[in-house]
Parts: C-alpha cells; structure tokens; sequence
C-alpha cells in the first residue's frame, strides 16, 4: 500500500530499504576511500548518496517492515507514515545541501561522521521501537561528537567531551525508560508515551536533553561554535529536529511543554544580545526557535502538531542557511566574532545576499519560510486559549528578529568598516546557501508546498490581510528600535568575552565541589591515619612491617598446606549451609 | 579553525556606518517611512471584527497595537541584556584560567 504522502514514487520492482542503511553504507564506502588520488569517489559519493536516498525513501510503502527478531524483541527498522516521511525527506534534503557545503573539505573524517550522523537521525526517524530508537540515539551522539571533535582545537576537545557525555546520559534514560517501559507493558513500539509513568519521565527527560531544554540546553552553545564550518551545518540539522519528531511522536498534548518551551523561547534572546561569537548567537537563537516547536507539541491539536513539525523543517532550512553564511565567514576570516567583523558586504555580496535571506526567514517576514510555520503554532495557541504564552512567543518573535535577523547580518556584513578585504564564499558554499535561500523563499511564498506534506490537514491560511499587517507591524517597529538603540549608544556593543550559562554549573561549580570533596577526604584520610597512631601502628607494624608474622619467608609446603586447609574449611562450611 | 585574533588594518574607517556611508543614511530614512506606513495602512482600512478570534488578543486591540509591542519588547529586551552582562560577563579566557 503507498503511503499517503504526495511524493510517492512507484518504481516496479524496487522494494526500499530503510534509509540508514544506504548513509551507513556511504559512510564506509567512505572511510575504505581515504587514499587521496579517490578524492573525486568520496565527493561523488557524498552527493549522490543522499539523492539516491530520497529516491529510495519515496518508494517506500506505508506500515511497518524490516522487522528484526533479536532476543525476544521485534526491532522495527521502518514504520513509515506522514510524520516519519516528513522528517525523512527533511534529513535527506539537509544531508544534501551540508554535501554540496562540505564538498571541498579535506578532512575524511568529517565526511564519515556527517554520513553516518544523517544515518543515525534518518534511522531514528523510521525505528519502529524503543530499542532501535535508542541504538540510533547513540550512533546520532558519537558520530556528531566526532564532528565537534573535527575542530580539533583544545577547545572543541573539551566541548566535545562535555557534548558526548550529556547526550550518552540522554541515551541512558531513554534505555532506563525503555526497560521499565517493557517491564510494567511487555511493549516496546516507540508510540505515544505520555508522562503517567516513571519510564514516560525518563524518556521524556532523555528527549529533553536533545532538545535543550532549560538548563539542559547548554551543550548547543558548547559544541556548535567549536565545530568546523560544514561540522556546526550538519550538527545544526538534525540532532535537536531528531528530537522535535520524538516529541511530536510520543508527548503530544503533554501540558508541561508550553510552559517549557515558552521560557525556551525567552531566555535566550537575552543572552543573543550579548552574546559576541555570532555562531553561538545561533545557537542561542536555536533554543529559541525549538521553544517554539516544544509549545506546539505540548498544545497537541493537530493545527499545533503541524506547526511543530513545519517549524523544525523551516528551521533545518533557515538556520542551516544561517550557519552556512557564518561558515563562509568563518573559513574566509578565520573567526565570527562580531567585535572584529564588520563590512563584508564588500568582499561577500552573495554571503551577505544569503544570510539576509536567512534572517529574514527566522524573523518570519511574509513571504519567508518562517512565517508560514510559526504562525500555525501562534494560532493555535490563541486558538486554546494560552493567551499570556502567546504574549510570551510574541515577545520572543520581536526578540529573535533583534539577534538573528537583525544583528547577525549587520555585525558580520555592515556595522562599522573593519578593514577586512577577504574573497567571496567558495562556489559549492554559494550553492549550498543558493538552493537553502531559494527553499526558504519557495515555501514561504507558496506555503502550499510544505502544507501539502504536513501529517494533518488543518486548513490554515498563513496570508490574511491582519495577519500581514501585524507581523509587518511587529517586525518594523523591533527593526526601529534596534536603529534608535543603536544611534543613541545604548545597544550593548560587541564585547570579546564569556558569558555564563548553564553550563558554569558542570564547568566552574561542578569542578569546585569535586575538588572540595577530594580535599575533604584526604584530610579524614590523613586524620585518620593520625588518630591510630600508638598502639594500632605498633601492633600493625609486628604483623606487617619487617621481620613481622606476615612478612616472613616461608616454605611453599607450607603454603600448599595453609591452601589445602582453607579449601577444606570452605568446603566443610559449603556441606553444612547447603 | 582558529579564531585568529584580527586587528583592523590601519586607515579602516572606524566611524559609524550610517555616518559614512550614503546607502546606511537612505536605509534609515526608508525604516522610517516603512514603519509610517504600516501604521498608516492600518488606520485606513482597519481589520475586520472576525479577524480578532485567531490574531489578536483582547488586550491589544487597538490601533498599532503589535508596533508598539514590538518596539517595547525590543527596548526591554536591549534593556534586560545590559543587565545581565553585569550578572555573567567574564573575560573571554574565563574558563580556560581554571586548569591545572
């Protein structure tokens, strides 16, 4: 039966696999071609892999196949309905544009852990249960650690230590919450889960890691400025979109989410502002756009759910096009901090082009991609009634246009002239930022293309004269402030330093009590040790020291016997308890 | 990638870019005209009474309701940023000083 999806391709005699394999498969063809005159075979392979990707996905009949009998378990490899669909399409079209982006890279390793890390995320996606969905939840965790890692700089060596450790731990609870899951049920299918267990609180705290949720967030502003250009791209597309899907699939409606996601969107706006490294802004504004995604879940009518989804495709296209225009950036000037930056409209017309694009996507402009998809969540808020978190995902609208539509652009392109002369993107840069800038235009202008693929049909119309009219309101004034702050000298400037997050807690706190404890249990050590002295001491030095009962050499007849007796006192001690 | 510590090289402009240069002076004056405009737009052809259930709250509907919205939360917004960089901004090498 082809499943109810627009673009379903019928190919006789093609049965598909499940997607994961083919990028597993890539990605060892891949690392078996590291000699460099097969160059030309590694980038071959790394764009056509997601192509014939998506092929195969499309064939793909609905319900659930590939169905692996391991132990007692049914490991299902491929269910394949809307939402999965949705999301399959969404990674292979990622794993394509981040290809095209990374193409020049001569870094073998990276090129393995992109394909696998796109794997991992596409298998996740289609696993039919909770098991399957945990072994791709830690193929997702390494093989992205591997491209924090690919910085290779002492700084990514620690972010990327911190990033595997978190996302090990969320791996963890979700197999903590799978077992207690199959102990309580005797079920393991990934369906909803709710939070009226124990195991619904561990799976959900385990999906929260990945989304960043408050105070668990801080592993996104860690790792992703610590990444390579094409590595922060990839790592930006999938692992927390991953995690809106595992949401989406088994929390929806769940309550405790608005209010979550609702301060997700807040706070980091504020740290945006301040923030001088314009990926991590990004990363910051990241949180902020999965706020948004989480409260449509936790609403949980289909007009929400649609909007959670369609927000995080929009998002892997904006925020992916963001991150690619900081990349080019990045490997032209050889830094992003917004202080030293300044003036590249000059040197990178088209990178400018791009980003602008980009940031008006986010800001959700009419006519952008984000528009379209935010709205339904707003909507639907309204809608059931949220009416003070609707105030609240306002406020953080006009906020996100104020840090990443406006400030990324004019900190890196225009600001004051910082004297940089640097050439244009490299072309497969352009490209990548080309298709990511026409996709965020495409849907934004014709909604009806994404619409079309949602999982429900909820019949909302995104372009009404008010609905317009007040974004454009809301957006021009934000605009107007950010001018008037500017003139005047009160917007914050750009400052090279550290701001502390959450993660001061595992950083600073956390190594302080450590040490604390360390030092408090070598002085109950050493007082200990003081407070046998005298008679314990001598009697332990008769007994061990030189020439002591313990220390003496005897003969191995003896020994022999001494292992004799002991084993024939076990052994008479066995007979008499058993 | 480094982040390479970059100077600007000497005889960069370091005034402020709307003083400058000509393009940044005209945007502005567009930003101006562009926000007049879209509350002027608003006061001639109002938004319909059914538009309100799904676009608007009770609290803001009056005329240029989500502008100054938008304007506030901006000032706020720059305003509570000030603030915090007083409660969290360390110099750049912050946690690199602790090792060892």
């Amino acid at each position: 039966m082809p499943v109810d999806f627009p673009l379903h391709l019928d190919l006789p005699g093609i049965d598909g696999v499940p997607p994961a394999l083919l990028f597993f498969a890539g990605a060892l063809l891949i690392a078996l071609c590291r000699d460099e005159s097969l160059r030309w075979l590694r980038s071959l392979l790394l764009i056509t892999i997601p192509l014939v990707g998506a092929v195969n996905m499309l064939t793909l009949d609905a319900g659930v196949s590939w169905t692996w009998r391991v132990l007692d378990f049914e490991l299902v490899q491929l269910r394949v309905d809307r939402l999965s669909m949705l999301f399959g399409l969404l990674f292979h079209l990622g794993a394509f544009m981040g290809a095209i982006y990374s193409i020049r890279v001569r870094d073998t390793l990276q090129h393995v852990a992109s394909l696998a890390y796109a794997g991992s995320a596409l298998g996740a996606v289609f696993a039919g249960d909770l098991i399957s969905l945990f072994f791709y939840w830690e193929g997702m965790a390494l093989s992205s650690a591997f491209l924090v890692w690919a910085g290779r700089t002492p700084n990514s060596n620690g972010a990327g230590l911190r990033y595997l450790a978190l996302h090990l731990l969320s791996g963890l609870l979700l197999l903590a919450g799978a077992v207690i899951s199959f102990q309580s049920t005797g079920e393991i299918a990934f369906s909803y889960v709710g939070t009226e267990s124990v195991a619904g609180w561990l799976i959900l705290l385990a999906f929260g890691i990945k989304c960043g949720f408050p105070f668990l967030h801080s592993w996104i502003t860690d790792a992703y400025p610590q990444s390579t250009p094409s590595g922060t791209v990839f790592l930006s597309m999938f692992t927390t979109k991953v995690a809106i899907y595992a949401l989406a699939r088994g929390f929806p409606g769940t309550e405790v989410l608005i209010p979550i996601g609702t301060v997700m969107a807040l706070f980091p706006i504020f740290y945006a502002v301040i923030e001088n490294d314009l990926r991590r802004v990004l990363g910051y504004s990241m949180i902020n756009q999965i706020g948004f995604m989480v409260v449509g879940v936790g609403i949980g009518t289909e007009l929400a759910l649609n909007g959670a989804v369609a927000h995080a495709f929009n998002e892997v296209l904006f925020k992916g096009l963001l991150f690619m225009s900081m990349g080019a950036v990045l490997v032209r000037v050889r830094h992003v901090l917004g202080s030293d930056l300044g003036g590249l409209y000059r040197s990178m017309p088209l990178t400018t082009l791009f980003c602008v694009v980009g940031a008006a996507s986010i800001s959700a402009f009419p006519l952008f991609n984000g528009f379209v998809s935010k709205s339904l969540i707003m909507a639907a808020m309204i809608e059931e009634g949220y009416t003070l978190g609707w105030l609240g995902l306002l406020f953080a609208s006009a906020g996100v246009f104020h840090h990443a539509g406006i400030k990324i652009p004019y900190f890196a392109f225009f600001a004051h002239d910082s004297g940089l002369r640097v050439a244009e993107a490299p072309r497969n840069m352009l490209l990548a930022m080309g298709i990511a800038a026409a996709l965020c235009i495409s849907v934004g202008s014709y909604p009806a293309l994404l619409y079309k693929l949602l999982p429900w049909d909820s019949g909302y119309e995104p372009y009404t004269y008010p609905h317009v009219m007040l974004q454009v309101q809301l957006l021009l004034f934000s605009a107007l402030a950010f001018a008037w702050l500017k003139l005047t000298g009160i917007y914050p400037p750009e400052l090279r330093s550290v701001n502390l997050d959450a993660d001061w807690l595992y950083r600073r706190l956390g190594v302080r009590v450590w040490r604390l404890l360390v030092a408090a249990l070598g002085n109950a050590r050493r007082t200990a040790l003081q407070s046998i002295r005298g008679t314990p001491q001598r009697w332990a030095r008769e007994l061990f020291g030189r020439g002591g009962v313990f220390t003496q050499t005897a003969e191995t007849g003896t020994a022999a016997l001494l292992v004799g007796a002991m084993l024939a006192c076990y052994i008479l001690i066995y007979y008499v308890t058993a | 990638m480094k982040a390479a510590p970059h100077t600007p090289k000497k005889g960069a402009s370091e005034s402020p870019f709307w003083v400058t240069r000509k393009g940044a002076r005209i945007a502005l004056v567009a930003l101006h005209i562009a926000v007049l405009v879209a509350v002027v737009t608003e006061l001639i052809r109002p938004f319909p009474e059914d538009a309100h259930a799904v676009e608007r709250v009770h609290a803001l509907d009056f005329l240029g309701s989500f502008a100054i919205y938008g304007f506030v939360a901006c000032v706020i917004l720059v305003l509570m940023g000030r603030v915090l960089r007083r409660v969290v901004m360390r110099d750049e090498n912050y946690y690199h000083g602790d090792r060892g």
